[in-house]
């Protein structure tokens, strides 16, 4: 049995794709992750010691770390729970699909981001970002990311939706 | 013996076939016409074509010395080739059930040749009832004119129109004749309820009673309501069709029709059914259509086929030249080929535990028959089997990238059948925790403007309970469109 990651759906091994929630149970290279180099600049650090970014080789199934977003602007730090496939936006009322994390009390609205803007995602140890067709674009470090790819980030990497700064935060 | 037939023709098989396809096919046509089960004359003139035909092919020197004694004569070779892609090399040996996928692509092994295009027979079954007053009927009658004009001089075409009984409107007439064809349109006058067993069966006698060989027959039924009490009577329609190798496609009008009933009655002929909610999708859908009729390679093909003991196949898809659920029958209509175009099926199959000291897995044996375009009273048949080795004890975690491909834009149309079950059952909740994981994925495939409306639809459960009008129908069309892997090369 497989396990899904993220809605604990069982599948039967073979299986490429939740049946429940369409999580996909694999990673694939050919499906478009890229990698976005850091940038020279340091970027403000708010966890002691996130300096060290450990070499990982992937001989045994590496921890998958927990996600907290740093919102930049506030100062104020949220902690993702245990799931592995996570929506960031705003959430509108009357709305009945929100995304997993509502920015909308970051002035999320005033700063153009779209109601399902990102997705992250953990698999393998690995945190992967992709634009899900926002209307202002997204940003890792600066570098605009293009859509509906899924982009490689790593602990301290900033992520700007629309206008929006969030500082990516891995704890593993 | 037909003047001119060889005996590979007497076995339908190519003049390629393998000792054991020539065996296969002895058996197969044996059994048919043994005279214990085919009293009459014919039939035992025919049993004994085929035992000759065997005797002589199954013998390599016999063999070799008749193909020198036709050498030079036309034979004809298989018209289409099959290629499998299986989601792993191997299967591994687990001692739990697993799931194989297998992608078949088929393909024409020869070029259109203009001057054997078939003539067409195409036959128009068009709901008349109440409903269809107005704008929809207008619809329907000023498109069918611009198909019309598109098609050879030489196709013809009837109409039957429809309510709770059947009218010949047109019997078969050369499109040619269009002020005709226009002028019998133009009497349709809408009353009445929609019995669709009435409309098929005239328009079935139409296609089958003007039985000329070598003519290509579809019946295209329009309609947009439900029927009631006689689906299973339509049913054995589509399945008379279909062995007669006249395909039907169904066309949905509005919001009203049954989209389950449609898929299964056009799925049985190989056929597909369509969503129609605008002038533009009937255009469309007419434009395909008049493309097709003059670049069909191979018709009547059906997969004839038998598994090892507990596989269970899930689903069949065909992902191009157009879309459709296959309805797991034996023999599964498959459709049609077209030239220069590569027909793509996916299959998904759960496997029993692997036995101790099996070595192999035979997913699928059995043989696909197919009758060449341009060779209409040509029956062909190639042998498929899909099979796998034991190997292993790990599931393979790279798969063909297709498959993948296939399979992300799979599991979004069978979440939405599941959201569309929800929602049947009053699981409201469910239905909107399910359209957000569907509008999610449709976000990341790069569809935004379905995910939006799957985000609307969502708002409109969880305050009324239900879908927008047609909503339903949209998100199925509209899923199930994107299997299609053109709309991918459209969009990149």
């Amino acid at each position: 049995m497989i396990l899904c990651p993220n809605c604990h759906n069982k599948e039967l091994p073979g299986a490429y794709f939740c049946g429940e929630c369409g999580t996909q149970l694999i990673s694939l290279e050919f499906l478009n992750t890229r990698m976005i180099s850091k940038p020279t600049e340091d970027i403000n650090d708010v966890i002691s010691g996130s300096n060290s970014f450990p070499t990982r080789k992937v001989l045994q199934k590496p921890k998958d770390p927990n996600i907290s977003l740093h919102l930049v602007e506030s100062g104020k730090v949220i902690h993702l729970s245990d799931k592995k496939d996570f929506t960031l936006g705003r959430a509108v009322e009357g709305q009945s699909i929100l995304p997993d994390v509502d920015l909308s009390a970051f002035d999320a609205f005033s700063l153009g981001v779209s109601r399902m803007h990102v997705s992250l995602r953990i698999f393998n140890g690995d945190v992967y970002v992709m634009d899900l067709g926002s209307s202002n674009g997204t940003k890792i470090n600066g570098q605009k990311i293009v859509q509906h790819v899924e982009y490689s980030i790593s602990h301290g990497d900033l992520v700007t939706l629309g206008r929006l700064k969030v500082q990516v935060l891995l704890i593993t | 013996m037909k003047s001119g037939e060889t005996w590979y023709e007497i076995l339908e098989i190519s003049s390629e076939a393998s000792s054991e396809e020539i065996r296969l096919a002895y058996f197969e046509l044996a059994r048919k016409y043994h005279p214990d089960t085919n009293p009459g004359d014919l039939a035992r003139e025919w049993f004994f074509q085929i035992q000759q035909a065997y005797e002589t092919l199954s013998d390599p020197k016999k063999r070799h010395d008749y193909d020198e004694s036709i050498r030079g004569r036309k034979i004809l070779k298989d018209t289409i080739g099959i290629t499998v892609k299986y989601s792993t090399a191997s299967i591994p040996r687990l001692n739990e059930p697993q799931v194989i996928y297998a992608m078949i692509e088929m393909n024409s092994l020869v070029d259109l040749d203009r001057t054997k295009i078939p003539q067409n027979h195409l036959c128009l079954v068009i709901d008349k009832s109440t409903s269809m007053k107005g704008s929809r009927i207008e619809m329907v009658k000023e498109n069918i004119i611009q198909f019309v004009e598109k098609l050879k001089p030489t196709d013809v075409i009837s109409i039957v129109a429809f309510n709770d009984r059947a009218d010949l409107l047109l019997s078969p007439t050369k499109v040619s004749d269009i002020n005709f064809i226009s002028e019998k349109l133009s009497a349709i006058k809408c009353s009445g309820s929609t019995e669709i067993y009435t409309g098929l069966k005239s328009g079935f006698d139409l296609l089958w009673g003007n039985n000329t060989a070598g003519v290509r027959k579809q019946l295209i039924l329009l309609t947009d309501g439900h029927t009631y009490g006689d689906e299973e009577a339509c049913y054995g329609l589509a399945q008379k069709l279909q062995s007669r190798g006249i395909i039907l496609s169904g066309l949905g009008i509005g919001h009203e029709w049954n989209d389950d009933f449609l898929d299964r009655l056009s799925g049985l002929t190989g056929g597909t059914s369509t969503f129609i909610s605008s002038t533009q999708d009937l255009r469309n859908y007419i434009h395909k259509l008049s493309e097709s009729v003059s670049i069909t390679a191979a018709e009547n093909i059906s997969y004839d086929f038998q598994s090892d003991e507990g596989i269970i196949t899930n689903y069949m898809y065909r992902l191009s030249p157009d879309v459709s659920v296959l309805p797991l029958e034996k023999p599964m209509p498959l459709g049609e080929i077209y030239f220069n175009k590569k027909s793509v099926y996916l299959m998904s199959f759960t496997i029993p535990p692997v036995r101790q000291k099996q070595t192999t897995v035979i997913l699928v044996k059995g043989k696909i028959r197919y009758q060449p375009s341009a060779h209409a009273d040509r029956k062909m048949r190639l042998f498929v089997n899909l099979a796998l080795g034991v190997e292993g004890t790990e599931p393979n975690l790279n798969p063909p990238q297709e498959i993948v491909e296939a399979l992300a834009r799979i599991s979004v149309y069978q979440m939405q059948e599941k959201a569309n079950s929800d929602v049947k059952n009053g699981d409201f909740n469910k239905a909107v925790a399910r359209l957000g994981s569907i509008s999610t994925q449709l976000f990341k495939l790069g569809n935004p403007d379905m995910a939006q409306k799957v985000m609307q639809e969502a708002d409109l459960i969880k305050t009324s309970g239900k879908y927008s009008k047609d909503g339903d129908k949209q998100l199925k069309y509209g899923t199930r469109a994107l299997l299609s892997p053109e709309i991918e090369e459209r969009v990149s």
